[in-house]
């Protein structure tokens, strides 16, 4: 026994000096940030999704941005503008260099644009607007000619990144997907997959300096470790802290978090298109076989909704971190319409429209949803269901993986189902929800809404480059949209970053977190 | 040996194959990757592009006969997400695995077999009452309390070691202890039921009577007796470990292969899913061969059969 104690002693006492000589060594800090997840790839145009698009963010510069508050701000664009309907004109910012010292130019330009459009593997094809060309006029000039009018071609080109043409065409796919080149605010270190991605800061960055010179993402997947990282001081920002969190970080004096609401709203769609339940994609397997889908009636739809309380759901399920929703785009985004409400809970009301609508004892249907995709998804579901009932519906809450949920949805064998929406266009929103589904249009109408009056609205709104007839046509097909009851928006998520208070930084809208945002507290 | 060895390897050959089979109808039976691939906006168009681009518009059997025709070249596919190929990849993470594994597995055997043996030996006395109540709690206690427990006292309130992460030594303290609790407590049981087992035995009355010491008969006749079973299981052990202690390294943020495993399964990354079943298939068998190879060597009935 004297012999283990003996051991135990001496390893802690080795364990002390080991933590000391480390304090001793480090000299400056690195900014460290936390995500959940890890890039999937550090190709610019590979894999499209939030954390990967924001750490190659650090690397890479586009055309344009969004600032902190959601708006659109010029990046390696000097300026831009319009010369006929088709025809898109940028003028570049000079004497920009990549990190490998390949100078950014129109062509440099026009080669991204193109790769991301056109390479196979790309996932941002959807977010350059078909063009008939890209012209470069002169080494600083560079003309985007579209095949038809785009309205939104600005705000769709905050998604791709530049890239050295040179290195980008002569390496291999599977070497960019881990050595990115760019021309941002951090150049490229080292990637331990899984673990860390270490930058250095870009002295030449086209912005100026930025205050942290090194840089390190983590990645910790569960959000309990990620709150203890940043407590203990390992880390000094972490993304998405889970609603029980906010007060433990909050009494911690050395952190705090920055709320904001999100870009993602979670909202209902309706199946309104099978006649009965039965076998996909003619009938409702979601229903009881052969009763009729009570869904088709906008009464029924309308029902639901003036039964769902919004307030109770934000404070009791979602702890006060949400905020309701009566459309799908965020109130910051360019594409938001201000003219459209939420039905106010009203249940004696829902019961009448039931009743009148031949549902008076009211119905069993499957309310799909997922359990790993939204925050509190699962939960959100079963408080939905439970006030549903008390209008006399029978909802059986289906929870469901995100790899299970999304297929099945997309198969149409959901006559109700939850999702989340986190576009800030007008127009691929509209045209996603709200169309047929046919060549580029109507992938998340998974309840099959067709309007033929629609369908031409969103014709004429999809090329028309006049400021004033745009704003209106867009109030109109909103306002018509929404009154379907067809899509039945819930609430914006929020964001929650967590910070040390060794740094000073506030969360954005756009559920990033920028590193050149933040400073370093006095 | 030789031929032995030329039998265990045709017949590795033969369940890799099947492995990739089986893995190959279930992934592809059980949804779209592409749904789940594509952002949510991207248009109907994009996906159809991409579902071509990965192959997953041709039949199912030529789609395997493609997987097959590359395997065999070693070429297990690019992965859907992290476009880079999908065996590097698992390969990539498994130093990370191994360290945890190795080291969590160090901690439990030894500790577990001292304390077995005691415990045995002291039957009924307070030392094996102690062991037994601390197995019981170390078997009860689920992983995701006990991680989450360690990084709250050692990281934040103690702030002695790291929260999580992989680099130094003490990275691995917490992840390594916190895996190698429930081993621990499994295998002192193991072994004290084993030796209490064995030690009944003639044999051990037998090198008794002759007068054999107390030390010799525990160790060299009971012990060996008792390790023949137990090298078994804690070879199935280790090799489910190394296959994804995924709770652990999801908690610790781990960067092993069980972690990689669990995003690409949420993912469908079917490329990276199959790589890591044929790794985790290879891993089983070497674990095995292993394990027969110590049979041998601890048991001369064996070796005289050959």
């Amino acid at each position: 026994m004297k012999k283990l104690n003996f051991n135990l002693v001496s390893c802690i006492a080795l364990l002390f000096l080991l933590l000391f000589t480390q304090m001793g060594l480090a000299t400056e800090k690195p900014l460290r940030i936390a995500f959940r997840g890890d890039a999937a790839t550090l190709d610019p145009h590979g894999r499209n999704e939030n954390t990967t698009f924001n750490i190659q963010a650090h690397i890479f510069d586009r055309l344009v941005k969004f600032d902190k508050n959601g708006k659109i701000i010029m990046d390696l664009a000097e300026s831009w503008r319009l010369i006929d309907d088709v025809t898109l004109e940028f003028k570049l910012k000079k004497g920009i260099k990549f990190h490998n010292g390949e100078a950014f130019n129109a062509e440099a330009a026009k080669y991204s644009l193109e790769r991301a459009k056109t390479w196979k593997k790309s996932q941002w094809k959807y977010m350059v607007p078909n063009y008939k060309e890209i012209k470069v006029i002169d080494d600083y000039t560079l003309q985007l000619i579209t095949k038809v009018p785009e309205p939104e071609a600005i705000q769709m080109l905050v998604g791709i990144n530049m890239v050295p043409p040179v290195y980008y065409s002569q390496t291999p796919e599977t070497k960019l997907a881990k050595s990115p080149i760019g021309s941002g605010a951090y150049k490229f270190v080292e990637w331990v997959k899984d673990d860390h991605i270490k930058l250095v800061a870009n002295p030449d960055w086209h912005e100026g300096k930025v205050e942290f010179k090194q840089l390190v993402f983590r990645s910790i997947p569960e959000g309990a470790t990620r709150v203890a990282a940043l407590v203990s001081g390992e880390v000094d920002v972490i993304w998405g802290v889970s609603i029980p969190d906010i007060s433990r970080i909050e009494r911690n004096k050395n952190t705090y978090v920055s709320r904001v609401p999100s870009k993602r709203s979670i909202y209902i769609m309706f199946d309104i298109h099978t006649k009965k339940g039965g076998p996909a994609p003619e009938m409702q397997p979601g229903l009881p076989e052969g009763a009729p889908n009570p869904f088709r009636d906008i009464r029924v739809r309308k029902a639901v909704a003036h039964a769902i309380n919004i307030d109770e759901i934000v404070q009791y399920v979602m702890e006060g971190s949400a905020y309701p929703a009566a459309q799908l785009i965020s109130s910051y985004a360019p594409g938001y319409q201000p003219n459209v409400d939420r039905l106010p809970y009203n249940p004696e009301l829902s019961r009448k429209l039931l009743a009148e609508a031949g549902f008076p004892e009211g119905f069993e249907a499957n309310f799909d949803c997922p359990n790993n995709r939204y925050i509190n998804d699962q939960d959100v579901a079963v408080a939905i269901a439970h006030q549903l009932s008390k209008i006399g519906l029978k909802i059986n809450v289906i929870a469901q993986p995100k790899a299970v949920f999304f297929p099945k949805i997309s198969r149409y064998e959901s006559p109700m189902f939850m999702v989340g929406w986190g576009s800030v266009l007008w127009g691929p929103t509209m045209n996603s929800l709200f169309r047929e589904k046919k060549g580029t249009y109507g992938r998340s109408n998974r309840g099959r809404y067709y309007n033929p009056e629609v369908e031409k609205l969103l014709d004429k709104a999809n090329s028309e480059m006049d400021p004033d007839r745009q704003k209106k046509l867009r109030a109109e097909i909103t306002k018509k949209v929404y009154a379907a009851h067809f899509v039945l928006p819930l609430y914006y998520q929020e964001n929650v970053i967590g910070f040390s208070s060794r740094v000073v930084g506030k969360a954005r809208a756009d559920e990033m977190i920028m590193a050149s945002d933040l400073k370093k507290a006095k | 040996m030789g031929l032995y060895f030329l039998r265990r390897l045709y017949q590795a050959l033969i369940v890799l194959f099947v492995v990739t089979l089986i893995v190959f109808i279930i992934l592809h039976v059980s949804g779209d990757p592409v749904e789940l691939l594509m952002p949510p906006d991207a248009t109907s168009e994009d996906l159809q592009d991409m579902r071509r681009t990965l192959g997953l518009d041709k039949p199912l059997v030529v789609q395997y006969g493609v997987f097959l025709l590359n395997a065999v070249q070693g070429n297990m596919g690019i992965s859907y997400h992290h476009g880079q190929p999908a065996l590097k990849l698992v390969l990539e993470r498994l130093p990370a695995s191994l360290e945890l594994v190795v080291a969590s597995m160090l901690i439990s055997l030894i500790l577990a077999i001292p304390l077995g043996i005691l415990a045995a030996t002291n039957r009924g006395k307070l030392l094996d009452r102690l062991c037994l109540m601390g197995s019981l709690v170390g078997i009860s206690s689920p992983p995701f309390w006990i991680g989450i427990v360690f990084i709250l006292v050692f990281a934040v309130l103690l702030q002695w070691l790291p929260s999580s992460g992989r680099g130094s030594w003490m990275h691995l303290i917490l992840p390594a202890t916190s895996l190698s609790l429930y081993r621990l407590a499994l295998f002192l049981r193991l072994i004290r039921a084993g030796m209490l087992d064995v030690m009944a035995q003639d044999y051990i009355r037998t090198a008794r009577s002759k007068g054999v010491r107390e030390k010799m008969v525990v160790y060299k006749h009971a012990l060996k007796n008792t390790l023949i079973p137990f090298v078994t299981i804690a070879g199935i052990h280790m090799g489910s470990l190394l296959a994804g202690a995924i709770v652990t390294e999801k908690i610790f943020a781990w960067p092993g292969m069980g972690r990689l495993f669990l995003k690409s399964i949420v993912v469908m990354d079917f490329p990276v899913i199959i790589a890591w079943a044929l790794v985790v298939a290879v891993i089983f068998l070497v674990i095995n061969l292993a394990v027969d190879l110590i049979y041998v060597y601890l048991d001369p009935r064996i070796r005289n059969e050959k």
